[in-house]
Order: C-alpha cells, then sequence, then structure tokens
C-alpha cells in the first residue's frame, strides 16, 4: 500500500512538489518557533536556578529597562549607592550579599557588546561553577581580568596576555580563563569591583546586590524590610524571569497563531491536490475496485497519499529550520531582551515529535474528503470520454 | 468519382508527407510518404482501418503538427517549415475544425462558443455569430450552455463554430462519430449543403454514410495510401 | 466578451478546487490585513492613552512591577502605596507644572466584574484637558464623579445618591457625569482624595502621583532631578515616554516577526493557487489543444491562463479583507488578552492603503504563481485536440 501510494505521489512530481513545500514552509517556521520557545525558556531557568540568590538588589526604575539599556552598551539611568550594600550585609536574614557593577562598551562594528562585570571575592559563594580553566582562579591585582571561555575565544587571549579596552583607555591583564558553565557567565569579562567602578565613572556605586538568605522561607521578611532601603527596590529572579517570559510568551503566541493560519493555507494546498488526484484517477481506482478492493481500501490509499505528503512536508520542514535556524537565531536575538548566550534554537527530540504530530494531523484532515471521495467510486465506471 | 468540381485551384498539395513518431526504442511510421491533391470545392472523405494514420493525417494537414519530411502546401503557403505564429494564422483564419467530442467550453455559452475564433483575430463577433447560428438552426440556442444541447445540436454549434472567420478549408475528425445515425444523418446533410456552397471539406470518418456522401476518397492502410 | 470574461468563466470549471485555493489566499491576506491594520491602531491608541493619561512622568511606589504603568492607566488594585509628604518634595521639583495625587483601588464582585474607585483633588483638572464634565466635579466627601460607562453599567442619573458597589452600605452622590473620552476613565469612579483615603483606610498615603512637565521636551533633566531629591530614593519615577518606546520597540519587532510568517503564509497560499491551477490545466488538455486548434495563439493561451490566476488571487484578496473586517472584533478582543499593555481603544484600525497593498499584493502573487501554468499551457499542442490513435505514444 505505501509503495502503491508513493508511486501515485511521484508520478506527478511538480504537483507534489508544490504542495510538499507549501507545507514544509509553514512547518519549518512552527519548528522554529517550538525550538526556540523551548530553548529561551530553559536557559532562563537554568540560568536562574543556578544563580543560588533568592533576590536581587536593584536600582529604582523599571528593571527590565534597565537590563535592556545595560545590554545595548547604554550607561544605565541610575544606579544603586553602596549604602545599600551596606544595608543589605547589616540585615539578620542575609547571608551573602554580593555586589556588581554591571556595563557595556559597544562594538558596532562587530555587531556585539562586551560586558564587563566588577566583582569581589563575595560573589564566588553565589558561582559555584566559577572554575578557571586556565591561569588564577581570582584577581592578584587591582589591574587584572577574568575572561569567560567564550569572551577568550573572541578575544584569543590567555592568561598572561594584556587586554586593552579602548573605551575607557584601561589595560589589563589577564589573570584566568573560565571553564564552560553553560550560562551567560561565559561571554563576560570580570574584573575587581574598584577597577570597574574607576573604568566607567562609577564610584561607589554598584549596579545591583545579589542577596542569599539564609532561610529562603524568610523572604517575605526580609523583602519587606529591605524595600525600605533608600534609592533601592527589591525584585526577585523569578519575578523578573516572569515577566520576560511574560513578554516573550505573548509574542510567542501571537507567532504561532499567524504560523497556524500558513499551516492551515498548506493543508488546503495538499487537499487540492489529493483531490484532483482522485478525480484524475477515477478510472484507475474503479479498476482496483472491480477487482476486489473494498471501500475501506481505497480510502485507506488516499489517506496514506495525504499522510505521506505531510510527512514529506514535515521533514522537509524540519531540514529547514534546522538549516536557516540559526539565521533566524542570529536576528531575535537582536530583538529579545536578556537572550542568553546559548543557543536557543534546540531541537529536541520532543519538538520533532511535535512537528511530525502536527503534520500527521495535517494529512489526516486534508486527505479526509479525497478519501472519502475516492471510497465511493463505484466499480469499473465505464470508461466513458469527459 | 475524380473530376473536381468548380475552381481549378489548389488548396491543399501533400508530397510525399511521412511521419515517424519515437516510442521508446521503436520507430512507428505513422505516415508513410504519402501524397495528395485537393482542389477548391472538394469533399474528401479519408477512410481507413484505426490505426492506419488518419487522425495524423488530419494534424498535418491542418498545420497542428510538422511531418517529418515531405511538403505540404496549404493554400499557398509551404506549411512543413512554417513557423508557430504562421500555422496559428492559418489556423485562425483559413481552416475550420470539428471534432469528434464537439469540444465545446462548458462555461461558455453557445453563442460564445461559437464566437471565439472570431475573438481570437480581435474582430467584433455578434452579426456574424448570429448569422452562422441561423445557418445551422440553432438561432434560439445562443444563450444555452453546451451540456444543455442534443449530441447533434452541439456538433451544429461547433460547425458554426469552425465557419466563424469564413475559411477556406473545413477539416472533420469523426464528426459523426459520438451521435446515432439520424442525427449522423443531419451532420451529413449539412455538410453536403456547405461543400455546395463551396466549402472544401476533408473528414476522417468510420461512418458509411458520410464516406459515401463525400466525391472521393482517400484510403490509409499502415501509413500508406491504398487509393486516390 | 472580454478576456477577463472569458478566464473568469473557465473558473467556475472545478468551483470545489478553486474555492478552496481561493480560500487558501484569502486566509492568508485576512492575516496579513490584520496586522498591518493592529500595528497602526496599537500606535495610534498608545499615544491616544498617553494624551488622555495627560501626565509625563509617572510616580509610582518602589518595588511595584513593570506593569505599574499599565495600571495606572487601566485601573487596578495597588500592592504598595507612596507617603503623602513625597507629594510635596515632587511638586517642588523645578519643571513640574503639576503634580496631581492619585489614591486608586480596584474592587471586584462575586462575578469578576471591577468596580475602580479613583480618589483625586481638583488639580487632576489641570492634566485631564480632554475631560466635559455634565455637573461639577466632586468636592464634598460622599460626592462623586462617575464616567460615562459606569454610569450606564449601574443605571445613575446625575444628582442621585447611589449605592457604591463593593462598599457596604456606603452611598455617594452623584455631582457630575464625564462626556466619554474613549479611555478607562470612562469606567472609574472618581471620588475626592481625602474621602478615599479614609474609605480605604490609607489615610496619608497615595497609590501614584501623575506629573505633568512645563517642558516636556526636558524630560530627562526633570526625571533625573525627582530622582535626586529626597524622596526620590524611597518612589519610582517612570518617565512614561521611555516606557511606551521600550513597548513600541517590542512590538515592532513583533510585528517584524509577525509580517514574515504572513509572508510565508502568503507564499504558501500561491503555491497552492499554481497547483491548483497546474492542475486545472493538465486537466483542461484537450480544451487547451482545441483553442488552439480554432486560432488561438501561444500567447492567447497564456494570457487566459494567467489572467485566471491573477483573479483567482484577486478573489481571495478581496475575500481576506472580508474576513478580515468581520472578525476584527474578536481578534482585538483575543489580542488584548494576550499582550501585556494594550491600550482601550480599537487596535484594528482601517485604512484604504492597507486594502490597496494587499489587493497589490494579491495580484503580484497571482502573476508569479500564474506563470508557471500559463506557460505550461501556452506549451501544450494542439494536437492534443484530435483524438490520436492506439498506436501512438
Amino acid at each position: 500500500m505505501l509503495l502503491l501510494a508513493f508511486r501515485n505521489l511521484v508520478r506527478r512530481p511538480l504537483r507534489s512538489a508544490l504542495a510538499v513545500s507549501g507545507l514544509a514552509s509553514a512547518l519549518a517556521v512552527f519548528a522554529c518557533l517550538l525550538a526556540f520557545g523551548h530553548g529561551y525558556r530553559r536557559a532562563l531557568s537554568a540560568e536562574s536556578d543556578r544563580m543560588g540568590l533568592q533576590m536581587m538588589l536593584v536600582p529604582l526604575g523599571c528593571p527590565y529597562d534597565a537590563a535592556a539599556r545595560v545590554l545595548k552598551g547604554k550607561s544605565l539611568e541610575n544606579s544603586l549607592p553602596e549604602s545599600a550594600l551596606e544595608a543589605s550585609r547589616r540585615d539578620p536574614a542575609v547571608a551573602i550579599a554580593a555586589p556588581i557593577l554591571m556595563a557595556a562598551t559597544p562594538r558596532p562594528d562587530q555587531g556585539r557588546a562586551d560586558m564587563w562585570v566588577g566583582l569581589d571575592e563575595t560573589a564566588l559563594a553565589l558561582k559555584p561553577w566559577w572554575r578557571v580553566k586556565a591561569g588564577k582562579p581570582w584577581f592578584p591585582d587591582d589591574d587584572s581580568v577574568i575572561l569567560g571561555c567564550d569572551a577568550a575565544e573572541v578575544e584569543m587571549r590567555a592568561p598572561g596576555d594584556r587586554l586593552h579596552s579602548p573605551e575607557t583607555g584601561q589595560e589589563l591583564r589577564v589573570a584566568g580563563v573560565l571553564e564552560r558553565s553553560g550560562t551567560s557567565d561565559d561571554s563576560l569579562f570580570f574584573v575587581p569591583l574598584r577597577t570597574a567602578q574607576r573604568m566607567f565613572g562609577q564610584e561607589n556605586r554598584l549596579t545591583a546586590v545579589a542577596i542569599r538568605l539564609r532561610d529562603p522561607a524568610l523572604l517575605r521578611e526580609a523583602s519587606e524590610r529591605l524595600q525600605g532601603v533608600p534609592g533601592a527596590q527589591i525584585v526577585t529572579p523569578t519575578e523578573m524571569m516572569g515577566t520576560f517570559l511574560n513578554l516573550v510568551g505573548a509574542v510567542r503566541t501571537l507567532l504561532f497563531s499567524i504560523v497556524l493560519v500558513a499551516m492551515a493555507v498548506g493543508v488546503l494546498g495538499v487537499f487540492n491536490t489529493l483531490l484532483a488526484a482522485v478525480v484524475e484517477r477515477t478510472n484507475e481506482l474503479s479498476v482496483m475496485r472491480a477487482f476486489g478492493a473494498s471501500r475501506s481500501q481505497i480510502g485507506c490509499l488516499i489517506t496514506t497519499e495525504a499522510l505521506l505528503l505531510t510527512g514529506a512536508g514535515s521533514a522537509v520542514g524540519i531540514l529547514l529550520a534546522m538549516v536557516g535556524g540559526h539565521g533566524i537565531e542570529k536576528v531575535v536575538k537582536q530583538f529579545v531582551p536578556l537572550a542568553p548566550t546559548e543557543p536557543l534554537l534546540t531541537l529536541t527530540a520532543w519538538t520533532l515529535a511535535q512537528c511530525v504530530g502536527v503534520g500527521a494531523l495535517a494529512g489526516v484532515v486534508a486527505g479526509l474528503y479525497p478519501a472519502w471521495r475516492a471510497s465511493r467510486l463505484p466499480p469499473a465506471e465505464a470508461s466513458k470520454a469527459e | 468519382m475524380n473530376a473536381p468540381p468548380n475552381g481549378h485551384d489548389s488548396v491543399l498539395t501533400a508530397t510525399a508527407l511521412t511521419k515517424i513518431y519515437r516510442r521508446g526504442r521503436e520507430q512507428v511510421r505513422a505516415l508513410d510518404d504519402v501524397s495528395f491533391d485537393v482542389r477548391k470545392g472538394d469533399f474528401i472523405a479519408v477512410v481507413g482501418p484505426s490505426g492506419a494514420g488518419k487522425s495524423t493525417l488530419l494534424n498535418i494537414v491542418g498545420c497542428m503538427d510538422a511531418p517529418t519530411s515531405g511538403k505540404l502546401r496549404l493554400l499557398g503557403h509551404h506549411v512543413e517549415n512554417a513557423t508557430e505564429r504562421e500555422r496559428t494564422l492559418l489556423r485562425r483564419e483559413q481552416i475550420g475544425f470539428v471534432f469528434q467530442h464537439f469540444g465545446l467550453l462548458p462555461t461558455l455559452t453557445v453563442a460564445e462558443n461559437v464566437a471565439l475564433p472570431a475573438f481570437f483575430a480581435r474582430r467584433p463577433t455578434e452579426d456574424r455569430v448570429k448569422e452562422l447560428l441561423e445557418k445551422v438552426g440553432l438561432s434560439r440556442r445562443g444563450e444555452h450552455r453546451p451540456h444543455e444541447l442534443s449530441g447533434g445540436e452541439m456538433q451544429r454549434a461547433a460547425i458554426a463554430r469552425a465557419l466563424v472567420n469564413s475559411p477556406q478549408l473545413l477539416l472533420a475528425d469523426e464528426p459523426t462519430g459520438n451521435l446515432d445515425t439520424a442525427t449522423g444523418g443531419t451532420i451529413i446533410d449539412l455538410f453536403r449543403q456547405l461543400n455546395t456552397e463551396g466549402l472544401t471539406i476533408i473528414a476522417v470518418t468510420h461512418n458509411p454514410a458520410l464516406a459515401g456522401a463525400a466525391r472521393r476518397q482517400i484510403a490509409l492502410h499502415d501509413g500508406r495510401t491504398a487509393s486516390i | 466578451m472580454t478576456w477577463l470574461e472569458l478566464s473568469f468563466k473557465e473558473w467556475q470549471r472545478r468551483p470545489l478546487r478553486t474555492c478552496v485555493a481561493t480560500a487558501g489566499v484569502a486566509i492568508a491576506v485576512a492575516a496579513l490585513f490584520s496586522l498591518l491594520a493592529f500595528q497602526s491602531g496599537y500606535r495610534e491608541g498608545m499615544r491616544g492613552e498617553l494624551d488622555r493619561l495627560g501626565a509625563h512622568v509617572l510616580v509610582v511606589p518602589k518595588g511595584c512591577p513593570y506593569d505599574a504603568a499599565s495600571m495606572a492607566l487601566h485601573g487596578a488594585s495597588w500592592p504598595c502605596y507612596l507617603k503623602q509628604r513625597f507629594l510635596d518634595e515632587v511638586r517642588g521639583v523645578p519643571g513640574v507644572a503639576t503634580a496631581a495625587p492619585v489614591f486608586m483601588t480596584a474592587l471586584y464582585d462575586a462575578l469578576g466584574n471591577q468596580t475602580v474607585y479613583v480618589g483625586v483633588e481638583t488639580n487632576i483638572l489641570a492634566l485631564k484637558r480632554g475631560w466635559r464634565i455634565t455637573g461639577r466635579p466632586p468636592e464634598r466627601d460622599d460626592e462623586v464623579l462617575v464616567g460615562s460607562e459606569a454610569a450606564r453599567r449601574h443605571d445613575w442619573q446625575l444628582g442621585e445618591k447611589v449605592p457604591l458597589p463593593g462598599l457596604r452600605e456606603r452611598s455617594g452622590t452623584v455631582t457630575g457625569v464625564l462626556a466619554p473620552t474613549h479611555g478607562a476613565d470612562d469606567t472609574f469612579i472618581h471620588l475626592p482624595l481625602s474621602s478615599a483615603q479614609r474609605l480605604f483606610k490609607h489615610k496619608d498615603e497615595l497609590t501614584h502621583i501623575l506629573v505633568r512637565l512645563a517642558d516636556p521636551d526636558d524630560l530627562d533633566h526633570a526625571v533625573a532631578l525627582l530622582r535626586g531629591c529626597d524622596a526620590g530614593l524611597a518612589m519610582n519615577v517612570v518617565p512614561l515616554a521611555h516606557v511606551f518606546h521600550t513597548i513600541r520597540s517590542l512590538v515592532n519587532s513583533t510585528r517584524l516577526m509577525l509580517g514574515c510568517i504572513a509572508l510565508v503564509a502568503l507564499l504558501v497560499a500561491g503555491a497552492g493557487v499554481s497547483n491548483t491551477l497546474l492542475m486545472a490545466v493538465a486537466e483542461r488538455g484537450r480544451d487547451i489543444g482545441v483553442l488552439r486548434a480554432i486560432g488561438a495563439s501561444r500567447g492567447d493561451i497564456f494570457r487566459l491562463v494567467w489572467l485566471e490566476t491573477i483573479q483567482v488571487c484577486l478573489s481571495g484578496a478581496i475575500a481576506g479583507v472580508g474576513i478580515a473586517f468581520i472578525t476584527s472584533r474578536s481578534l482585538e478582543t483575543w489580542v488584548r488578552s494576550t499582550l501585556p499593555f494594550a491600550p482601550t481603544e480599537t487596535l484594528i484600525h482601517w485604512q484604504w492603503w492597507n486594502v490597496w497593498a494587499c489587493l497589490i499584493c494579491a495580484i503580484a502573487l497571482g502573476c508569479a504563481a500564474g506563470f508557471l501554468p500559463a506557460w505550461r499551457a501556452a506549451r501544450m499542442p494542439p494536437m492534443v485536440a484530435i483524438r490520436t490513435g492506439k498506436a501512438l505514444a
């Protein structure tokens, strides 16, 4: 049966190709969307999980806006005073309060922005994956920089090399290169906190304070207390991730709906192709019935052809998604804020299964009416002219 | 009978027409060295068993296909090497076609169907169509669709269509093939009438009545002419 | 008979197939059209909301999430509060023309319907330039100013003493009714600030402050000053223009992606049309042969099939615009539930240029899609018209 269906389709290669390509394009976009969403959510939750902190003290203003500005290399509208750090360290519920200064130097000609992060030793406690691949595990002096593994590759530096930051005029020596952690740390440039403050003209200012509590159950009271710190507000990572995911989720819903439209159109194309094939092959099919094929067998044949068409569509679509995915990813990263550096387009088995499943469903739906029409043909209708 | 009726002009001269088709690895000689002459006012029936090459001959004479070798002079034109443009022009202005299956477009009315050749010639159609519908006796069926007509009426409409651009030659492929004897008879009468009015007709047919109505017969057998 | 008529009639040969192909185009065009209409609607809607709010800067309590602005615009219950004394500091910042304090609460009834109470001082009128009040704004404690929608919903008349929804055994006198503003204000119940603070038991507290600047172009400077004042360390200063800018760019990039996918849908529809016409041409081989036999040239046949394709696409486009028109209401409701920050005005804006754009797209698609079938048709040899003998291939 399968072979027969296949041969029937191959008889009219152009037609089948058109129908397949239509569905394939729609499915390709579908696959991309699925993969992207999955990858993004995973990457974000990986980042927030690993951080091991329960909340962050951030400057006033919109955290979302601030994050977007930092990513684009623009200076922040406001920053935290160091007094906020002291206030949080004094709080009884706080186990670790790690200060961070983040800044970006845009490199428009290379299409990226270098992210610089100023830390002190307290940050190490919050970054258990901080393992140095080569060189020293911490800054030996103020003019050192530790590079994430991807950053080191891009800059082509090894421990002991000099690193010059033209935008800030700072000369640094590479003290170490980190092992791959799978987080956004891989592309960051880490310097001592004081150095960062000096480089970017933010003496005594911070971007954020990452806080780990002695007991996560103390979250609410600690939040209320720390909320009172002047010039700062409390944000929990789940909140922030939640906001981003919300926005991204909304976008995804819209995108999915349009993809559904595209797929519906593809299904219509398959439908038409099959219907025409059935009409064209009236004689053939009637002869088959005369030779003893039952109605359901004829119906099955047509349905098999439908499934083959959509199966081919799924396969081509997935291929397209894999090939074109990287290009799309680059474009998307520019738009989506806080895009983690991991590849977002992960075609997992689940994604593939979903695509194939959707394709199969499309095939069944598209083939329904043509199969029914075919099965109702009486045996060997005399071959009259049209 | 061989006497040409009126006029001495040759409408068509075929010289050693040969048509070879390739079928897989075989070569099929559909026409083999066929020569004949048709004068103005002739009424010729092409007869012969199936597969003898009658349709091939009609295709070539009708400028729808080119011969593999041989010469064909049609109304002063050398057709064997004609361009597509020239052939189209001949088919439009000088030749009329009637088919076994009538060949009317099902979505157009009878009048619109009849008007088609004039439409393609970018000529006004109304008067001529009316005239011809009257001539074939379909003046009251102009606005009907083909599926509302009987077989005989459809063929008459097809004949009207063939005559719209006042061609010099009418080619017919089994015109009575899909009609019963009685209706076929009316079509044969119509052909006779048109021929009397001066139209040259070549008809491929299995119908002995039509073959008998013609003035001359060309018999084809395995691509060759048997008698002229 | 004209060329258009001739090609149009050929359509009717296989109505189901042609309809399906047309439907494909219609759906794709409907999506594209809705998209185009939506984006301009959204932008206009946002701008309208900003204007209607009347403020350039929003001062909200600390720690409130990103959608503080959305809450201020659409009405909600606030999780945290500002101290009223911040108001004086805000007023003292140079560049501030008006600082209108607001205390807002939303109450929900058993069915989940929302009633929003907004406590304001009379200086709110300096911000709400678009307000037209029948009657007068509330001055005494038990007086209220209701929006037109609220008045309609509860069937309240001017001067009536009405029970306040959600508040047990409280009533107020309707001293004023707002003329429709086409915004969220129409659903609010405004009362004097002190009255609201007392009713909801938050004395000396505010939910937000609406700030109108003397010079809107000086936004950044004024915002810096606001943040720099003493109270600035305890409140969030949200420059609305920036916020809307961020949202706008997000919407823009979304729109870009959506547009690309809609184009993919359109291309898929085009492939479907091409396929349908190819099949039709194959089926009509004999008729095309007949046409050629009776004098149609290759160009004539090409033109016929090409026109047919364009007609299919064009009718699909017209149907698509129609579908978009009919479904626009429900589409809007759905979009509003999905997107954060949707303005309350109609999102989907009707502009003729949208319609033309879609129609032209469809014609272009038809031209491209029709090429292959038309070319195939034109190349059909006329011999197909005459039944060939069995021995011939």
